[in-house]
């Protein structure tokens, strides 16, 4: 998650950037980076000679909207259980 | 709920019914599988691990339409505690909605039912957390693999979110 804090803060950003202060390898970094890229979360591009990665906001979005889902779906089974002991 | 709040989600509501019937609607299997829209293998005991599968709910025609895509898909709950008439709680996979992803090294949310007497009701709390364990990068597969499903129930949270903000 701090990752996608600093990608947030600092907009695109390289690699070396990105691993600036985090104690763990950039390789580890990377990997973490390319699951969130399969996921759709963030997105690699070339810039001159570096690779820079940023953030997909619409996904993000769309992943705290699934928090919104699920609580739309207890509502729902909530209504069916009044219905199921109250008749 | 507040959009920043991301681990947890609480809803209560009121049952104008006795607290044995609503204890029972709760913890017995077949029971909770018939308004929720499951059917397990096995009785609701502490620190059992029951399997079910996505049954359409027999209580609302509406919802059961909406389940019919996922009718048997299987998912499991671990129970984790059980206070008689008063405090329920079980474990599950709360993004397993992809056929063929095993889920069983992921982190679970706890969902947790609360009954409390208010008079002659039962005031019920439901809360699911856990959710900020969930790697995020799952929750927007999961949100991508259900986005049909999203879409049948836009209207829903179009309601929730006027209700809300």
């Amino acid at each position: 998650m701090r990752l996608v804090a600093r990608l947030c803060d600092g907009g695109p950003l390289s690699i070396a950037k990105l691993t600036e202060g985090f104690p763990i390898s950039r390789q580890a970094i990377t990997k973490h980076l390319r699951v969130m890229e399969g996921a759709g979360l963030v997105q690699c591009a070339q810039s001159g000679r570096e690779r820079v990665w940023q953030l997909e906001p619409r996904r993000l979005d769309a992943a705290r909207r699934h928090l919104v889902e699920i609580s739309a779906q207890w509502d729902h089974a909530l209504g069916r259980l009044k219905h199921f002991v109250e008749r | 709920m507040s959009i920043a709040t991301t681990d947890r989600i609480e809803k209560t509501i009121l049952l104008h019914a006795p607290r044995a019937r609503v204890w029972r609607a709760l913890t017995n299997a077949d029971e909770f599988g018939e308004w929720f829209g499951m059917k397990f293998d096995g009785a609701f005991t502490l620190g059992a691990t029951v399997r079910g599968i996505i049954v359409p709910t027999k209580v609302d025609d509406e919802v059961a339409e909406k389940q019919k895509p996922h009718e048997g898909f299987p998912f499991e709950i671990l129970i984790e505690q059980i206070v008689p008439e008063r405090h329920f709680s079980f474990r599950w996979h709360p993004f397993a909605v992809e056929s063929g992803v095993d889920y069983s090294h992921e982190p679970t949310t706890l969902v947790a039912f609360e009954l409390e007497q208010i008079g002659p009701d039962i005031k019920l709390t439901v809360t699911e957390s856990g959710f900020d364990r969930i790697p995020l990068a799952r929750r927007a597969q999961a949100f991508a693999a259900n986005e049909g499903g999203w879409t049948m129930v836009v209207t829903l949270i179009e309601k929730y979110l006027a209700k809300n903000h």
